[in-house]
């Protein structure tokens, strides 16, 4: 009994942790890894009080999450998938946040001789020419999506030794891509904040075919009565508010912003993103 | 009816019996010796004596009260004493702790009589075979049980050990309580015993007087196990 | 060096969000491997102790669960505590009560099954005599449960080692969810994916340093509860 009693006061501060004020945001590891929600969480959380949960994982499953009625609001990019979701009544009230776009990274000596090529579907078409390895995150996440458009793009179908579906993050992805010298398709923050670069360098980036957009949609209370859909508003308009967008603009890495905010053109903040982002 | 009654008892395990027909009276008093070469049943008939064990043909009654109702007021011990993962003082408590019973005195009095007050803090475990025995008649002594059975408590015991155990036995039976021991040390038998049981092949040939049986065995069987030929 | 000497810089530091994540992993694991073990001790003994209906069904399965994945044990969960699983009207996915919930799942066929072969050899031995005495079925297990606490307490520890070092569970349930649900292994995963590998290794070696120590301790109480030990 008495292990018990010890076991019980070690234990007894589990209980206390629960705050009431929180939303949860299901979203893309791309926009954690980077640091993003780091940074920008404290000030929201500042001002209203309420705290940001994030689950943060490919968009597929974080669509999935909100489909289960998991969370309250929803940030992901991939546009098909969040149309898809708004159309089947799952969503409220999406709207464009910010985007970055993606790049291709591979080994410093590039043995596809990618340096030089414009167009991002030329880009995996002389990779697939050249039969050097290209790791595929094969998870069902937005960027997954989008490599999947992208080879779409060039009508080849990419199955092969030379092709690797991982299923895992992007950042497993690089990890991999770095030990064994493949290329693969990475988001631009994920590749900036990535801490084991190896011999991997930024080999193609700044085609508009790898603009990477990612909207905020509302989990919809008419389908979960549960959601806090007060306080998902008030962080989804704070997300595209002048504070929360000069706050995502302000946002950099390594001295690199790595966002550019988009819901209000007018206030046409693309002007302060980097050239490196189109 | 007083004392202890076996009518008809038999025992069996599948199939085989172990035990055929065995019926005596006995007045509780006194020592009763059980004796008998290996394997002739002798601890089965002191469990079933005690009540621990079922008969499953015949009964056991102790003052005409079945004797698996009045176990508690029999002590047992074992051949190997059944050392419990405790100090030898937390053994002698055990039995009056189950029974939400605790007594100082008690146990106090029970590490005396067997000479045990000065290992009371030690692990049982660490007790040498005499010592582990005795606190093992001591732990069956604590609930003040009016019969103790013994089953070859001082098998594998120096004489010294052996000495201080019938010693133990000695102030119970002073005090009025009845014993039943199993045993193949024949010089002990004639020590202790009032009354010889003796039983061959699950079956019970002599159950005489002591002295009677010494002198002079009626059965083949009995003469030839004093003889050291069974 | 530089590996150890982060990890030593980590502890040293003492930085806040560190605390945080290891603090919340004991408590987690700790709680996990308390309920447990309330459930799979008894259970454990009374398997040992008698037979009864089911017994060998219990015992089966109870051991192929030692066989289960913590990602399988993280997904049913995952399934049962979403907001359209059965249990989902409480809304304790992606919290600590989830993650909690899972460990235990994961702990308890480890506890029940080196609880029942602690006990077993104990009541091979102590039968007769808590026989003889008639000893009630609730201070049988007591007793036995009691004086087989030095394996028994084994047992839970090594369902404390491994509720503390899966990641499989926690990080489906609890969603690793920065300052709620972030434990050790989730940020190591985590730094893993972000290539702060420096930083996962460091991690790493105090999660290591932590196991070392409750195996320490549960060589310690093997050596001390041998001394109660019949070895004659």
């Amino acid at each position: 009994m008495r292990f018990i009693l010890a076991f019980l006061i070690l234990i007894a501060p589990v209980s206390t942790y629960a705050e009431d004020r929180f939303i949860t945001l299901a979203s893309t590891t791309s926009t954690q890894n980077s640091g993003l929600y780091d940074y920008l969480l404290p000030i929201f959380t500042a001002k209203t009080g309420i705290g940001v949960r994030v689950i943060s994982v490919g968009t597929g499953q974080a669509i999935r999450i909100a489909q289960n009625g998991d969370a309250d609001v929803l940030l992901v990019h991939h546009r098909p998938s969040e149309d898809a979701f708004l159309a089947q009544g799952y969503g409220i009230e999406r709207r464009d946040v910010m985007y970055n776009d993606f790049v291709i990274i591979g080994p410093k000596d590039d043995p596809a001789k990618l340096a030089g090529i414009t167009r991002a579907s030329d880009g995996l078409k002389a990779i697939y020419d050249a039969q050097t390895l290209f790791i595929s995150r094969g998870d069902e996440s937005g960027t997954h999506k989008r490599e999947r458009a992208l080879w779409a793009d060039t009508g080849i179908v990419p199955t092969g030794d030379w092709y690797r579906e991982i299923g895992a993050g992007m950042g497993a992805a690089l990890n991999m891509a770095a030990s064994v010298e493949a290329y693969t398709l990475s988001d631009r923050g994920t590749w900036l904040s990535f801490g084991n670069k190896g011999d991997l360098a930024l080999l193609l980036s700044g085609d508009d075919a790898l603009f990477n957009p990612y909207g905020i949609i509302l989990v919809n209370p008419a389908k979960y009565p549960h959601v806090k859909i007060d306080m998902a508003r008030t962080f989804s308009d704070w997300m595209v508010s002048a504070e929360g967008q000069t706050a995502i603009g302000a946002f950099t890495l390594k001295k690199v912003q790595l966002f550019c905010p988009n819901a209000n053109p007018k206030l046409n903040l693309k002007t302060i993103c980097p050239t490196s982002v189109p | 009816m007083s004392g202890l009654k076996l009518t008809n008892l038999s025992y069996s395990v599948d199939g085989t019996e172990l035990l055929h027909d065995i019926s005596f009276t006995q007045a509780s008093v006194g020592i009763s010796a059980i004796l008998g070469p290996n394997g002739a049943g002798k601890s089965l008939l002191l469990s079933l004596i005690h009540g621990v064990i079922k008969p499953n043909m015949g009964r056991v009654t102790w003052d005409g009260i079945l004797a698996d109702k009045t176990k508690l007021s029999r002590g047992f011990v074992f051949q190997t004493p059944i050392v419990l993962r405790r100090s030898v003082r937390a053994n002698l408590a055990y039995p009056l702790k189950i029974n939400g019973q605790h007594s100082e005195t008690a146990i106090k009095a029970m590490l005396e009589l067997s000479h045990l007050t000065p290992l009371a803090k030690q692990p049982a475990a660490s007790l040498s075979g005499g010592e582990a025995q005795r606190m093992a008649i001591a732990r069956a002594l604590i609930t003040k049980p009016e019969v103790l059975l013994l089953d070859e408590p001082c098998s594998n015991l120096d004489p010294a050990s052996t000495k201080l155990i019938e010693a133990m036995i000695g102030q119970f039976v002073a005090k009025g309580g009845s014993v039943f021991i199993s045993t193949h040390d024949l010089a002990q038998a004639k020590r202790l015993a009032d009354t010889v049981l003796f039983i061959n092949a699950g079956q019970l040939l002599e159950h005489t007087a002591a002295r009677d049986f010494f002198d002079g065995p009626e059965t083949p069987q009995a003469q030839a196990y004093l003889n050291g030929d069974l | 060096m530089t590996i150890l000497g982060q990890a030593a810089e980590l502890v040293v530091s003492a930085d806040a969000e560190l605390i945080g994540i290891v603090g919340l992993s004991l408590r987690v694991s700790l709680t996990a491997t308390l309920i447990a073990s309330l459930l799979a001790i008894p259970l454990g003994a009374a398997l040992a102790i008698w037979q009864f209906p089911f017994r060998q069904i219990l015992i089966v399965i109870s051991t192929s669960l030692m066989a289960l994945p913590p990602v399988v044990v993280g997904l049913i969960i995952y399934l049962l505590l979403s907001r359209v699983g059965p249990l989902g009207h409480y809304g304790i996915l992606f919290t600590p009560t989830a993650m909690i919930i899972a460990q235990s799942v994961l702990i308890f066929p480890i506890v029940l099954a080196l609880t029942r072969e602690a006990i077993l050899p104990l009541n091979r031995d102590y039968k007769n005599l808590l026989d003889a005495w008639d000893v009630s079925p609730v201070q049988r297990l007591k007793t036995l449960i009691w004086d087989a606490r030095f394996a028994v307490v084994t047992g839970l520890l090594a369902g404390f080692g491994r509720a503390l070092a899966e990641v499989g569970a926690v990080i489906i349930v609890g969603g690793n969810i920065a300052g709620f649900t972030r434990v050790m292994t989730t940020t190591i995963a985590l730094e893993t994916s972000k290539g702060n590998l420096q930083l996962a290794l460091a991690l790493g070696i105090i999660l290591l340093s932590i196991a070392v120590l409750i195996n320490a301790v549960i060589h310690w109480i093997g050596s001390f509860g041998s001394k109660y030990q019949v070895t004659r």
